[in-house]
C-alpha cells in the first residue's frame, strides 16, 4: 500500500507546490495567479462535466450490453473458439480501437464506402457525422466495444462463481418467472458484485487519452486531453495551470469515489 | 515490519542509481576540431526526432547512420519524441540538477528553441566550432533567425522549407491563390476545407495574420500586443465568416497533420497543407497522394523557416553530438537529403561557399516534379514571427473560432 501511495502522494505534493509557484524551473515564487486563472475560467468545469457524461453514458451502455450477453450467453464466453471473440477487442491497445473506429465510421471510411456502393448515400458528404462529431458518437461506440466484452467476461465469473443458475432454477422452482428470475434475482446480484468494478472501469474511462484525441471534438474535451494540452504544447507558463487542474481533478474524482462507497455502504446496510 | 522491509527497498533503489552529479564536465568549446572528433571516435549518439515520415526516417536509418559509423565509428540511436516532450525531460532534469542526461541531440524548430531557450536547456554555443558551419548561409535571415530570435550558435541549421498547401489538379484546377479568392473559394465548395488544429495550422494562421498586417515585415521584431489584438481580431473576423462552409460545418478541426493529409488522400478534403514545400513530392512516390497532386504557397505569402539540431545542456556525449551536427550540415549529407526521392528537404548551405563540384552537382539536381521550384515561391516567403504570437493564437483560435 505504502509502495504504490507514497509517490502518488509526492507526486500530489510537487502538484500543488508547482500550481502556487514555489516549485517548477520557470516559478517566480509563492503566487495564487494560477488558481486565480484556472477559477476564472470554465474550460475544467465544462470539460469535466462533459467526460463525466459520456463516461455515464458509456457505462451503463456497456453495462446493459454486458448484462444481455452474459445473461444469455454465459457458455459461449466461458468456453468454446467463440469464447476468443471476446477477447480480442480487451487485447486493442486505446489508440489502435481509435483508430479502427475512425477507419470505419469517418465519412471516407469502409462503412461510408458500403453505404455508397449499395446506394444508400448518394457521396461521402451525405454519409452521417459519427467521428469528431457533436454527439461524441465515435467515443462512445469505442468505449462501449472494449467496456461491454469486459463487463461480460466479469458478469459471466459472477454468474458462475455465485451459481446463478443454480438459484435461478430454486426461484423457478418457487414459482418465479423468467422475467422475475433476471430482474429480482440474477441482475441485482451480478451489479451487486461487480459494482467496484464497474466503478473503478468508469474512473479509468473518465481518464482515457488517446480515444477522445482521435475521434472526439476540439470543445468540449475530455479533461485528459485539456490537461495533456496544457502540459505539452507551446506556452510553458500553462504548466502550473495543468497542475491545478490535475489537483482539482484528482480531489473530485476522490469525492465521486468516497460517495459511491458510502452509498453502497448504506445500501448494504439498508439491505 | 512492513515499513523496514519498504525502508530497505527504498535504500536499495537508491543505492542503484548512478550517481549523475558526479560526472566530469569537459570543455569541448575550447578543444581543437581534431580532439573533439577522437573523442566522439567510438562513442553512441542518443538523437530524439520526430519519427513521423518514412521518408525521413529512411534518409536516417540508411545514409546517415551507416555514414556517422563508416566516416566517425560514432554509434547513432535514434528515439522518436516530439520537441514539446523532450522540452518536458529536460525541465525535470534541470530540476533535480541531473548534470548527464539520457539524450545528446534533439530535432527542434523555433518553437522548442524558444521554449529550451527559456529554461537554458540547450548546450552551447557549439555552433562555430563545427568546420561546416563555415558553409551555411548564414547571412539569410531564414536561417540565421529562427522565430525572431537570433541562434547565437545554440542550434545548428539542418533544413529550410516553407509553408505550401497541397491540391489536386484534376479536382482543383484553379486553385485560390488570396484570401479573398479563398473565402469565395470555400464558400462555393463547402465541407472540402479546414484548418488543422497543431503546428502546421498555426504556421498558416503565422502567415495569414502577416498578410492582413500588411504583408513582408509588418510583425517583425519582439511581440506586439497592440499589433497583435488589431490583426488577429480581423482574422478571426475573416475565418469566422467561413467558417461555416468548413469542413464538418467548422464545429471541429483536425488534431494532427496526418488526418489531414488521409482526408484529403481519400477525397474528403480538397486541400491539405504541409511545412515542408517538397513534402507533396514524397508523398506522391509514396503513393499517398494522386500524381495529379501539386503544391503551391498563397501569394499573399507563407512562412519559410529552418529546423536545426540542439545539444542538450546536460548532454552524455557532447563530441559526438557536435562531430553528427557537422556531418549533417555537410555538403554530402545536405545534398542526399536534397533529392526529391530521398526527403526533397531544403539546403541551408550558401552554395557560393561550396567548391565548383559540389556547387554544380547542387544545381543539377534532380528537380521535384510536384512541388513548386523553390526560386518561384521564395518572393513570397515570410519570417517566422515572435513565439508570443504563436502562443496566443493557439490560445484565441480556440476562443474565438472554435467555441464561437
Amino acid at each position: 500500500m505504502l509502495v504504490t501511495l507514497l509517490p502518488l502522494l509526492a507526486g500530489l505534493v510537487y502538484a500543488i507546490l508547482n500550481s502556487f509557484g514555489l516549485t517548477g524551473i520557470l516559478s517566480n515564487g509563492f503566487t495564487l495567479g494560477h488558481w486565480q486563472t484556472f477559477f476564472g475560467s470554465n474550460e475544467f468545469g465544462i470539460s469535466f462535466l462533459y467526460s463525466l457524461g459520456i463516461t455515464g453514458i458509456i457505462i451503463i451502455i456497456s453495462v446493459v450490453v454486458a448484462l444481455a450477453i452474459s445473461i444469455n450467453y454465459t457458455k459461449n464466453i466461458d468456453k468454446g473458439k467463440s469464447a476468443y471473440l471476446f477477447y480480442i477487442p480487451l487485447a486493442l491497445p486505446y489508440i489502435v480501437a481509435g483508430f479502427v473506429t475512425y477507419q470505419l465510421f469517418n465519412p471516407t471510411g469502409l462503412f461510408s464506402r458500403i453505404a455508397y456502393f449499395f446506394h444508400i448515400s448518394s457521396s461521402p458528404e451525405t454519409f452521417p457525422d459519427l467521428t469528431n462529431d457533436a454527439l461524441s458518437f465515435g467515443i462512445i461506440i469505442t468505449h462501449v466495444v472494449i467496456a461491454s466484452t469486459f463487463f461480460s467476461i466479469l458478469f459471466a465469473g459472477i454468474f458462475k462463481n455465485e451459481k446463478l443458475i443454480e438459484l435461478a432454477d430454486i426461484a423457478k422452482g418457487l414459482g418465479a418467472k423468467n422475467s422475475q428470475v433476471t430482474k429480482k434475482v440474477i441482475i441485482p446480484i451480478i451489479l451487486k458484485k461487480a459494482f467496484p468494478s464497474i466503478v473503478l472501469y468508469g474512473i479509468f474511462t473518465l481518464g482515457s487519452y488517446e480515444i477522445p484525441l482521435l475521434l472526439g471534438r476540439q470543445t468540449p474535451q475530455f479533461i485528459s486531453v485539456v490537461i495533456a494540452n496544457k502540459f505539452q504544447r507551446f506556452n510553458l507558463q500553462d504548466v502550473p495551470l495543468a497542475y491545478c487542474m490535475a489537483i482539482a481533478y484528482t480531489v473530485l474524482i476522490v469525492i465521486i469515489l468516497f460517495y459511491l462507497t458510502k452509498k453502497k455502504k448504506l445500501y448494504h446496510e439498508n439491505n | 515490519m512492513k515499513i523496514f522491509v519498504f525502508l530497505a527497498l527504498i535504500i536499495v533503489v537508491l543505492s542503484a542509481c548512478k550517481n549523475d552529479n558526479n560526472a566530469v564536465s569537459v570543455d569541448y568549446l575550447s578543444k581543437p576540431w581534431d580532439s573533439i572528433v577522437t573523442s566522439a571516435s567510438g562513442t553512441t549518439v542518443n538523437l530524439t526526432m520526430w519519427q513521423g515520415d518514412p521518408y525521413i526516417n529512411r534518409y536516417m536509418n540508411e545514409y546517415v547512420i551507416p555514414q556517422l559509423k563508416l566516416k566517425y565509428n560514432i554509434n547513432l540511436k535514434i528515439a522518436a519524441g516530439q520537441g514539446n516532450e523532450v522540452v518536458k525531460l529536460i525541465m525535470n532534469d534541470i530540476e533535480v540538477n541531473k548534470k548527464v542526461g539520457n539524450i545528446d541531440l534533439m530535432w527542434i524548430n523555433g518553437e522548442t528553441f524558444f521554449q529550451m531557450r527559456q529554461v537554458n536547456g540547450l548546450y552551447g554555443p557549439f555552433v562555430n566550432k563545427l568546420p561546416n558551419a563555415a558553409l551555411v548561409d548564414f547571412e539569410n535571415r531564414f536561417i540565421g533567425i529562427d522565430f525572431q530570435q537570433k541562434t547565437d550558435g545554440m542550434e545548428s541549421p539542418w533544413g529550410n522549407v516553407q509553408l505550401a498547401i497541397l491540391y489536386d489538379t484534376l479536382k482543383v484546377p484553379n486553385p485560390p491563390k488570396d484570401l479573398t479568392s479563398l473565402a469565395e473559394f470555400v464558400k462555393t465548395h463547402p465541407g472540402k476545407f479546414t484548418i488543422p488544429y497543431e503546428f502546421t495550422g498555426l504556421t498558416l494562421l503565422k502567415s495569414w495574420l502577416i498578410t492582413i498586417a500588411g504583408g513582408g515585415d509588418a510583425l517583425a521584431g519582439e511581440f506586439d500586443e497592440k499589433k497583435y489584438m488589431q490583426y488577429s481580431t480581423e482574422l478571426w473576423n475573416y475565418i469566422n465568416s467561413i467558417k461555416p462552409y468548413f469542413w464538418k460545418q467548422g464545429e471541429t478541426f483536425p488534431n494532427s497533420l496526418a488526418q489531414l493529409h488521409q482526408m484529403f488522400a481519400n477525397g474528403e478534403l480538397l486541400f491539405s497543407m504541409s511545412n515542408n514545400d517538397g513534402e507533396v513530392d514524397n508523398k506522391v512516390l509514396q503513393g499517398l497522394f494522386p500524381a495529379s497532386s501539386r503544391a503551391y504557397v498563397f501569394t499573399g505569402g507563407t512562412i519559410q523557416n529552418s529546423h536545426y539540431m540542439g545539444i542538450t545542456f546536460n548532454a552524455p556525449n557532447v563530441p559526438g553530438a557536435m562531430v553528427v551536427c557537422n556531418f549533417l550540415m555537410s555538403p554530402e549529407a545536405q545534398y542526399e537529403k536534397m533529392k526529391p526521392e530521398i526527403w526533397g528537404d531544403g539546403t541551408i548551405l550558401n552554395l557560393a561557399k561550396l567548391t565548383p563540384e559540389w556547387q554544380l552537382k547542387f544545381n543539377t539536381i534532380p528537380t521535384r516534379k510536384f512541388a513548386p521550384k523553390r526560386s518561384d515561391i521564395q518572393q513570397y516567403a515570410l519570417m517566422e514571427i515572435a513565439p508570443e504570437y504563436m502562443i496566443r493564437l493557439f490560445d484565441d483560435f480556440r476562443t474565438q473560432v472554435i467555441e464561437k
